[in-house]
């Protein structure tokens, strides 16, 4: 029997795994894992580790598998956002057992409370990966790769916070150019004087005119006129260039007759009067100075935007490969942290549980401010997202994942659940239930899966497909009966002499039946 | 040929228990060493599961059969468990032959049968012209813990071939917006179907025409004369030009191929009601065909109009070459306009046959008509709104239309999403 592989159609929705198998599977991952965590009342990390890796899942979808810029930026921004949600989950579980903030010395943590938030993650990505078929390998390395250039911004920016750099010198330098080119000052006597500001004016000129005449050039006047107006638009265009020419002519003419004037002062006494008054009061004018500088922003500001106009609009831009959108992205999250920094460090150090602590936080803002604390906390978040999407890159490259295993990875979720219940000291069927609901997980989404690529998603399957349901939701309460019995039997055996006795009889008697099936 | 195995499908509870087993040791959790015993259970249902050995016959029905070309053909592939025992998961897919497109539902399926049942798929094919042979199908059933797996190819019975021909399918009634073409009313009273005038009753008249209400009136009997219409030649254009190499999705069959079929179907009423019918053909040359025929404009064929045994077979002869023609050219009527007029007589109404999807034939019946033909265009719609350019083609289609309604002529628009017998029959 084909399946969608033989046929690269994986990646068509006909040929996803299929609805009901995978959304019950689904819907059953979430519960289960919710449950088991509120069983032991540690329900939040396992909350805040299920919406942290919905949103990483959806990252990937955004990022790994669209292609339109506009979903590429979103999930940049929710890229940050599962990662900040990864650490708001661990950091739950740290929460739970000590107060803000955390004062050295810490005392050991327990490790249920990571483990449910791990499950919860790792049950949350699960539910997207299946529900849309993702892979781990391409999907998620290509997510990986793209929130690499969200963080340039952020992280430029916590540079020049921390190492200092020479900003402000440019910033004085382009001060003193503004005042020098634009307030000129009071013209003094005789027109000499006069000379050196005269030329920095037709510099002026001739830097605008030259910026005007390649915008008007560039500008598309003909081409967006209609039929009947483009003789005109042809006729407007020809005579902005000739007047950008003159500019240019003037203002070598200008430069000229000051060096001709400085070099012949013969020849300067022979100028009239009139000239002679009016040559300094022009240089010295702050309004065409002004004039020309708006020319320049004008000129410049229309040549760039119709450069970048045509860059995205030509067929021979590949959007994936504009750097554009994730530094827009993180220059979005930069402008947020710079805008909420302070509000957020005065909010940390409100909610201090002692004093030992508000110490701890003063230090710890003036030592690095709190704009690099934070821009560095969203950095966090970013590389925590990076690492996790690299690191089910590289489980499926080691094969522990397979190609399309967004159930594998939700079922998981619910065994470590049902794992951090036990070690918990959770009840036992609820814990019987766990793993044999992660089993039910995963029996459910593989044969979804299956269906998908047998099938897919157009094919008559209903009817299958709840035949499976039921009959793996009896294996999975026959299994649990099983372990109550199990239990049972145990309970009716005459007590061993010692707990470690015990457990290495259990341990024994499992072994060898798993030794078994295992050479089968 | 069957395959029977077992899959490894629980190698995830293998590491499940071990891994239950490890932790409970590590946290001293006895709860863990118990919980162990779930994946077991799995494993044990994997190790004493069987494949399963079903015992089944598959039938395979197509109707219609033959069809017509662009006709929606279901096809439905049951499967009838002999068994004794259920088959939970059993996933069928009849393999089609090449180039055959699925238009609705799928040709695969998870069926749930039990002992004695009958279940099945259904799915809709849109063919092309020719005939088409199905592979065996494919039968594959899962235990229900799904590790073991039995595939199977077991022949169907029933149909195993799909004849799409160009003469299947119900013979479309032009009593609707085409019901003048062909006839025309004389000056005369007697059969048909427009009122002429009422006379008084003479014996023998057919009682179904006495005026009953004017009897019960005036006491009178009088017999309703309808104008009675002469027969008169039809010239079918059929357009099957370049621009008509297009069909509404991949695999379906193009314009040209379903103004062919619309034109042999209109051929076939038109000689079925007594008419003598002749044909253009644009898109090939007389050469082209196998039998030899006149040629008009720029060598193209032409069939004068005529109902004897030798018209009608040249008349398949242009419209098998059409079909064959997988060149055509782009349409010429400069000179046809001209060549038509001349050959027409004034009394020969014109039925064009065309996708509209380029002007050149729009034309040419808008310049027909103009002249005081009595034009009718059948127009194969393969556009839709999916895109913009394909919208763009579905507006420029409706405007040819519209200016071909302009010129007085009647114009028939066949959503070939429903077969032309059924199109027509709504359309009267």
């Amino acid at each position: 029997m084909s399946d969608a592989s033989d046929r690269d159609e994986a990646s068509v929705p006909s040929w996803r795994p299929t609805l009901f198998s995978t959304t019950t599977a689904v819907v059953a991952a979430g519960a289960a894992t919710l449950a088991l965590a509120a069983s032991v009342e540690t329900l939040l990390p396992a909350l805040i580790g299920v919406v942290a890796g919905a949103a990483l899942g959806v990252t990937v979808i955004a990022v790994g598998t669209a292609t339109r810029r506009l979903t590429v930026a979103v999930g940049g921004l929710l890229a940050t956002g599962s990662g900040l949600a990864l650490l708001a989950a661990v950091a739950s579980a740290v929460l739970t057992q000590v107060p803000w903030p955390p004062v050295p010395p810490v005392e050991v943590l327990a490790v249920a409370p990571f483990a449910f938030a791990l499950a919860g993650v790792a049950t949350g990505f699960g539910a997207f990966a299946a529900m849309r078929d993702l892979s781990p390998l391409s999907d998620a390395g290509l997510t990986a790769i793209r929130l690499l250039g969200i963080g340039l911004v952020p992280a430029g920016a916590v540079a020049v916070e921390q190492v200092r750099l020479p900003v402000a010198p440019v910033v004085d330098a382009v001060n003193a150019l503004h005042a020098r080119l634009f307030v000129p000052g009071r013209p003094p006597p005789g027109i000499e004087a006069a000379f050196a500001p005269f030329v920095e004016l037709m510099a002026l000129l001739f830097v605008a005119a030259s910026v005007l005449a390649v915008a008007v050039r560039r500008v598309p006047l003909v081409p967006l006129a209609s039929e009947s107006a483009r003789p005109a638009a042809r006729a407007v265009q020809r005579r902005l260039r000739q007047l950008c020419g003159a500019g240019v002519a003037a203002a070598v003419l200008g430069v000229s007759g000051v060096v001709v004037a400085a070099g012949f002062p013969g020849l300067l006494a022979q100028v009239p009067p009139g000239v002679r008054e009016a040559v300094p009061g022009v240089a010295f004018a702050p309004l065409p100075r002004r004039v020309l500088g708006v020319g320049v922003a004008a000129g410049t500001a229309t040549t760039v935007g119709l450069w970048l106009i045509r860059t995205v609009a030509s067929t021979r831009t590949r959007l994936s490969s504009l750097p554009v959108v994730p530094l827009g992205a993180g220059g979005l999250l930069t402008l947020a942290v710079a805008g909420t920094h302070e509000s957020a460090a005065a909010m940390a150090v409100d909610r201090a549980s002692s004093d030992a602590g508000r110490r701890l936080l003063d230090q710890v803002l003036e030592a690095f401010g709190s704009f690099t604390l934070l821009a560095g906390i969203v950095l966090l978040g970013l590389v925590t997202a990076i690492a996790v999407t690299l690191a089910l890159s590289a489980l499926h490259a080691i094969r522990l994942l397979g190609s399309r295993s967004g159930t594998q990875i939700a079922g998981t979720g619910v065994f470590v659940a049902a794992v951090s219940a036990g070690i918990t000291d959770g009840a036992v069927v609820v814990v019987l239930g766990g793993v044999a609901a992660s089993l039910f997980v995963w029996d459910l989404g593989e044969f979804g899966a299956t269906l998908g690529r047998e099938v897919g998603r157009a094919g008559v399957s209903r009817r299958a497909e709840i035949v499976h349901g039921a009959g793996s939701g009896v294996y999975a309460a026959l299994a649990v009966a099983l372990g109550v019995g199990t239990l049972a039997a145990i309970g009716r055996l005459p007590s061993l002499p010692a707990p470690p006795t015990t457990v290495a009889v259990v341990a024994a008697s499992v072994g060898t039946v798993l030794l078994f099936l295992v050479s089968r | 040929m069957s395959d029977r195995r077992i899959t490894s499908r629980f190698d995830g509870a293998t590491v499940g228990a071990i891994a239950l087993v490890t932790v409970g040791t590590v946290f001293g959790e006895p709860v863990l060493f118990v919980a162990a015993s779930v994946p077991l259970f799995y494993l044990l249902v994997e190790w004493t599961t069987r494949p399963p050995e079903p015992s089944l016959t598959v039938e395979r029905r197509i109707a219609p059969d033959p069809a017509a070309p662009g006709e929606r053909t279901e096809i439905t592939l049951s499967v009838h468990n002999e068994g004794a025992s259920t088959l939970t998961d059993l996933r069928v897919v009849d393999r089609l032959p090449e180039g055959l497109p699925v238009d609705d539902g799928s040709p695969r399926g998870c069926l749930s049968v039990r002992p004695g049942e009958t279940a099945s798929i259904g799915y809709t094919v849109v063919p092309r012209q020719g005939t088409y042979a199905f592979d065996s199908p494919v039968v594959r059933a899962r235990s229900l813990s799904a590790t073991g797996i039995y595939t199977a190819s077991p022949d169907a019975a029933g149909a195993t071939t799909l004849t799409c021909r160009r003469d299947a399918g119900e013979v479309p009634q032009l009593r609707g917006s085409l019901r003048r073409f062909g006839t025309r009313p004389v000056d005369r009273g007697g059969e048909g179907l427009q009122f002429y005038a009422a006379r008084e009753y003479q014996p023998g008249d057919d009682v179904r025409r006495i005026n009953w209400r004017d009897y019960a009136k005036t006491g009178d009997l009088t017999t309703i004369q309808f104008a009675e219409t002469s027969a008169t030649e039809t010239v079918v254009l059929v357009d099957a030009t370049s621009a008509g190499r297009v069909a509404r999705e991949s695999g379906y069959p193009t314009a040209t191929e379903l103004a062919v079929y619309a034109a042999d179907r209109v051929v076939a009423r038109l000689l079925a009601d007594g008419d003598d019918v002749g044909v253009c053909a644009l898109g090939i040359d007389a050469s082209d065909v196998t039998v030899p025929v006149s040629s008009a404009g720029w060598d193209q064929p032409w069939v004068s109009p005529g109902s004897d045994d030798a018209t009608r077979t040249r008349l398949d002869a242009v419209f098998d070459a059409l079909v064959a023609a997988t060149d055509t050219a782009a349409a010429r009527t400069d000179r046809l306009s001209t060549d038509l007029r001349e050959r027409l007589s004034a009394r020969a109404d014109i039925v064009v046959v065309t996708p509209a999807l380029d002007s050149e034939t729009v034309e040419l019946a808008t310049s027909l008509s103009t002249v005081g033909h009595h034009v009718g265009v059948v127009s194969p719609d393969v556009t839709d709104r999916r895109g913009p350019g394909k919208t763009v083609a579905h507006v420029e289609r409706q405007l040819r239309l519209a200016r071909l309604r302009g010129a007085g002529a009647t114009v028939f628009d066949w959503d070939t999403r429903r077969s032309l017998a059924a199109a027509m029959e709504v359309a009267r």
